[in-house]
């Protein structure tokens, strides 16, 4: 079978990789080859500036609800397969930590977005928000996979002025956290990111090369790690946390040199071309993204469409003023039409990378996507009102069928969105049994032990 | 003092009350503060009484701070002649109190190590010329690369929009090659045509073409490349045309040539020796140099003995000393004393202030002024232990204030600071605004950069930057300001008559258009910029569910009328009016910068505003006057530029630290490079102290 792609993968020509069938030997290392077991994957799938809710949420629950305009995107259209039997859509929960100190719902909700915990609001001294749940999997799942975690967006941010109400900037753009105080700035540049998936390994090395070459990596490693550790003794408290950050990545990059493999030939084909708009950026990402999943780079991953509070101007869907100003709606007819024009193509987007995944075949014959629990959510829930409550919630994928899908599970009594993510970790076989505010299991979810 | 204010103003809301309680106001003329309760009340225009000798001020701490993007960049530009600014991919920096170089927020994931590695390893390898035979070339007429666009023109190829040349090249070794475009453009606009130089699509060389088809340029980059077939990419970025004006990008040739015995200068710069037949001294010697470069100091010798290990054990494994060496190179730019600046205590864990080392000095010296590492002079300042001598570091300082390298003050500081740096994102409504291209914003940028520069620059008091005779302009932004043209695509300074409206920066087309949404102009955006980049008292943002609220729908009203009904609420009437009789004031000016004389609506416009302390003003020239005498704007540029230059915003107990280089400001007639100097040489720059534990 051959996978769709973008066809900017192919401006360039060649690509002849993408018309090889689906083959064990393309798994990278091979190991995973023998397991029949598909991994587990996640995804958080972030948009900014909450939803019309009146158009996304389904007016049943259960089986069987109409889909709304918002998530007609998930409707089977022409050639394109039906997502429907792959999701849950859920409303009622609440992320309450994500509420600010005074004003900054944007960046608080954005810093709480997967960590359910309370970003302390600075705009620079004592950042504090808490571990997020791509952070969690990638911790349960170091190692089995060349990167632990990918931190992927759109736009890397503007570069003045005041990020949100007294926030720091990290809040604002950042929804991966690898602890309370780090958090994890991601890639915005395709090709960029496409070196650092598929590029850099040359498949004709011997293996006594490539240990030769871990070696030598190695004692540059190793040497910096020495200036490291005799420095950090001579710092003081702060300082020392900001050179665990750099120890923490040299760790990673240890990890990756001993990890690597000569032929590695799971690969998309070219580099993809400069690309345009927001538009093509997305789509790219996405690919990349799907690509990541299916050569078993990464598990865990995170994908910003935008930064908190976005004043992006949609152009291409006719629209003038930018996605904050609208999403202050305040009722006005044309702005929820904004709104709802918006919210419609972000959830195309994520139906597309959903689509994707459920092309991709694992070798056991399952779909990628049905592995895998994608979660897409915005840092509130309605721009004007910018509540944290009712958050909207979309989640794709089955978790190798321990979700059933289908599904329109609504709550009430406002139960924490962690309870959601401990579910999560639950049915993608790391689970841990708290996570933010959490107060347990979120019922229903998870269908099958 | 504006920080306390401005916490008085988060604290209590800015609701009525409290203004009501203030006869004097946050605007009032002498600059009286407003008290808040447990905060010491202190006045910009004279420091407290209360205050101690500076020596015995605390001069806080910085944390470990972590070279952002364009630090990284400037630094291996002034190392290693490097033009190919590999920060550019790493991801964006955080940025906190308005500037993406505080300590606090600079944060270090790990895809961020794991670039770092990888620019250091390219980077060295770079250095490290490999090849000993003769440099062998291959050209390649631009006639024969595949071509995007364009057309024939003599010998050269005419890329008449923005499109690309490309072309694959079969390199037969592996090394450093030298690539040559023989390149001309036809002027247009203020740039000159921008070409973008790429290998396999990551850019080598990126240059501004400025030669003409009768005088072609030869541009040069280097690059590393591994055995087998490239493609070598030339990319026009830059089209401008405007009829008659049509900037294109013309190219007859690029060649490429194989490492050979040419050496460029960033590789003598480093290579000192020739390792191959030094040995281990010539080694050593390298790594002690490039070493002291790189971290900006004097390596201990455990440090070169480690580095020298680096090339010993490449060595061990049968590699050529120069891949060893290049190891090592890679190494020390890969090593926290380079990616940090690193500033250590005697005692972390004591609050005693101490002095900085000389080095560590330097360094700080030369980010602050340069946003990059020290040259040899600065140095040596610092080797010879003289550059802590006030007479030093003051003739180091007026060294540096003159050197090109200062322009990043304007371009990343005031970039910063008055939002510059947006100019070019803004994305005013096509339908709402015609005209206003890439070029526009490009001359709104460069207009305000110009003005900045010549404050920055002249031994005049840069609060003229709201109340001068001139600005800058080009055709293009002369015609979107309705102004005589000077007939130059180049922006050249343009004399105003007396109290005109764009002799301010409150005039400029680039901050009014950042401070109004895409399709209409924003008095409430324009004031809360005045009171949070002039004033230092940004208005608390409005309590959820009322930000932004819809304009009430009145057919017969003018903008003015619905925005004042809207704030009648009286929980919003606090902030609104300290906001927007200043963004009344700038009303002058449509949502790109425009001079009007109606509002969207065509309502006659009525730009008079009367601030909370009754001081009443017409326009935009009327209330920049009333700013520039306002002493809490020179007050509030301190603070902006001490948290651009120390990396930090000044703590809760430095109130007597900025109250006294407000002063010194002052007496130094408000030239900014008495500003600088009375940054530099006070307490929080000169000394540090640790930290309870």
């Amino acid at each position: 079978m051959t996978f769709k792609l973008s066809r900017r993968f192919f401006l360039q020509g060649a690509g002849a990789s993408l018309a090889l069938p689906w083959l064990e030997a393309m798994l990278p290392g091979g190991s995973r080859a023998q397991d029949m077991t598909s991994p587990k994957r996640f995804l958080a799938f972030y948009v900014p500036c909450g939803i019309r809710m009146n158009r996304w949420t389904p007016a049943a629950t259960g089986t069987g609800f109409a889909l709304t305009p918002i998530l007609s995107p998930l409707a089977a259209r022409g050639q394109e397969p039906s997502l429907v039997s792959d999701i849950n859509v859920i409303t009622g929960l609440s992320n309450r930590p994500a509420r600010p100190d005074g004003p900054g719902d944007h960046a608080s909700g954005t810093g709480a977005f997967i960590t359910a915990r309370h970003p302390f609001k600075t705009e620079s001294t004592n950042i504090r928000n808490g571990i997020s749940l791509d952070q969690v999997l990638a911790n349960a799942w170091r190692g089995r996979t060349r990167f632990a975690s990918l931190e992927l967006g759109t736009d890397g941010g503007g570069s003045s002025g005041n990020c949100d109400s007294g926030y720091s900037c990290a809040y604002a753009r950042n929804i991966a956290w690898a602890s309370d105080t780090q958090p994890l700035a991601k890639e915005t540049n395709p090709q960029v990111l496409f070196d650092r998936l598929f590029g850099g390994l040359d498949p004709n090395q011997s293996q006594q090369m490539v240990e030769k070459r871990k070696r030598l990596k190695q004692s540059v490693l190793d040497v910096v790690k020495a200036d490291a550790d005799s420095l950090k003794p001579r710092l003081g408290k702060t300082d020392q946390r900001k050179l665990d950050e750099y120890l923490s990545g040299v760790r990673e990059l240890e990890r990756r040199v001993q990890s690597e493999q000569p032929a590695a030939v799971c690969t998309p084909g070219n580099r993809p071309a400069t690309v345009g708009d927001l538009r093509d950026r997305t789509r790219v990402m996405l690919d990349l993204i799907a690509w990541s999943f299916r050569c078993d780079l990464t598990r865990s991953s995170t994908f910003m469409l935008q930064n908190a509070g976005s004043n992006y101007v949609f152009s291409f869907l006719g629209l003038s003023d930018g996605h904050h100003s609208y999403s202050h709606h305040g009722g006005n007819a044309a702005n929820n039409d904004a709104l709802e024009r918006i919210g419609t193509w972000e959830v195309e987007q994520f139906a597309y990378l959903a689509r994707q995944l459920k092309a991709m075949q694992e070798p056991n014959g399952s779909s990628v996507l049905n592995n895998s629990l994608l979660f897409f959510s915005s840092e509130i829930e309605d721009g004007d009102s910018h509540s944290h409550d009712n958050m909207p919630i979309l989640v794709a994928g089955r978790a190798g069928g321990r979700v059933s899908g289908g599904r329109h599970l609504r709550f009430s009594g406002a139960p924490s969105v962690a309870n959601l993510f401990v579910s999560i970790t639950d049915a993608l076989g790391a689970p841990v049994t708290s996570f933010g505010d959490s107060t347990g299991p979120l019922a229903g979810f998870v269908t099958s032990a | 003092m504006s920080r306390w204010l401005a916490l008085g103003l988060i604290s209590l809301g800015c609701e009525g009350g409290f203004l009501g309680g203030t006869v004097d106001g946050p605007l009032a003329p002498g600059g009286v503060s407003v008290p808040v309760p447990g905060d010491t009340p202190s006045n910009p225009d004279a420091p407290a009484a209360t205050c101690r000798p500076s020596s015995e001020l605390d001069p806080g701490r910085v944390t470990l701070r972590r070279l952002n993007r364009f630090e990284y960049d400037n630094t291996l530009r002034d190392l290693l002649d490097d033009a190919t600014r590999p920060a550019q991919d790493f991801p964006a920096d955080d940025f906190g109190h308005g500037f993406d170089n505080v300590a606090d927020v600079l944060s270090t994931a790990p895809v961020l190590v794991e670039k770092y590695e990888r620019a250091a390893r390219v980077l060295a390898d770079a250095v490290i010329e490999r090849e000993a035979s003769p440099g062998q070339t291959t050209r390649v007429q631009a006639e024969d690369c595949a071509k995007s666009l364009g057309g024939a023109a003599g010998a050269f190829w005419n890329l008449w929009s923005n499109g690309t040349l490309s072309s694959t090249v079969n390199f037969v070794t592996t090394g450093r090659y030298t690539f040559r475009v023989l390149a001309a453009q036809t002027q247009a606009g203020p740039d000159a045509a921008n070409m973008v130089l790429s290998l396999d699509g990551r850019t080598i060389g990126t240059f501004s073409v400025t030669g003409t088809q009768a005088a072609p340029g030869t541009y040069t980059a280097m690059a590393d490349v591994t055995a087998g077939p490239h493609r070598v990419e030339i990319e026009f970025t830059n089209d401008f045309y405007a009829p008659p004006d049509d900037r294109n990008l013309l190219v007859e040739w690029f060649e490429v040539q194989r490492p050979g015995t040419v050496v460029d200068p960033s590789v003598a710069k480093v290579m000192v020796c020739d390792p191959v037949t030094g040995g281990a001294a010539c080694v050593r010697t390298i790594i002690t140099r490039f070493g002291r470069k790189a971290w900006r100091r004097p390596l201990t010798t455990v440090e070169v003995d480690r580095y020298v290990n680096v090339v010993t054990l490449a060595q061990a494994e049968g590699e050529p000393v120069k891949t060893g060496l290049a190891m090592a190179l890679g190494a020390l730019l890969l090593s926290p004393h380079f990616l940090f600046r690193v500033e250590l205590d005697p005692d972390p864990t004591s609050l005693t202030p101490h002095p900085l080392t000389d080095h560590e000095l330097a360094a700080r010296l030369s980010y602050f002024l340069w946003a990059s590492t020290p040259d040899e002079a600065l140095s040596r300042a610092a080797d010879d232990g003289t550059l802590s001598q006030p007479a030093q570091l003051d003739s180091q300082v007026r060294r540096m204030l003159a050197d090109a390298k200062a322009k990043t003050l304007v371009t990343k500081f005031a970039g910063q600071w008055l939002w510059t740096n947006q100019i070019e994102d803004a994305a005013p409504s096509a339908s709402v605004y015609q005209n206003v291209t890439g070029a526009t914003k490009t001359a709104m940028r460069l207009e305000t950069e110009a003005v900045v520069e010549h404050f920055f620059t002249r031994d005049e008091s840069v609060l003229g930057l709201l109340g001068t005779d001139f600005t800058f302009l080009n055709d293009t932004l002369a015609d979107h300001y309705g102004l005589p043209r000077p007939g130059s695509a180049t922006l050249q300074r343009v004399t105003l008559p007396a109290s005109a409206e764009r002799g301010s920066i409150l005039g400029h087309g680039g901050l009014l258009t950042v401070t109004s949404f895409p399709t209409r102009t924003s008095p409430v955006k324009r004031g809360a910029w005045v009171l949070g980049n002039l004033l230092c008292q940004e208005p608390p943002a409005p309590p959820p569910g009322v930000e932004a609220l819809p304009i009430p729908q009145m057919p017969n009203a003018t903008l003015r009328e619905r925005v004042e009904a809207h704030r009648a609420n009286p929980t919003c009437a606090g902030c609104h009016a300290l906001m927007d009789p200043i963004g009344y004031g700038m009303e002058r000016f449509d949502g790109v910068g425009r001079s009007r004389t109606t509002d969207t609506g065509g309502f006659p416009l009525d730009v008079s505003g009367t601030l909370p302390d009754g001081r009443s003003f017409a326009g935009p020239a009327e209330l920049s006057g009333i700013l520039k005498a306002d002493p809490r704007v020179p007050h509030c540029l301190v603070e902006k530029l001490f948290t651009y230059g120390v990396g930090r915003f000044p703590g809760r107990d430095e109130s007597c630290q900025v109250d006294a280089i407000t002063t010194r400001f002052k007496d130094g007639g408000h030239r900014f490079s008495a500003l600088v100097q009375a940054i530099v040489s006070s307490p929080s720059f000169t000394h540090r102290r640790g930290e309870t534990p």
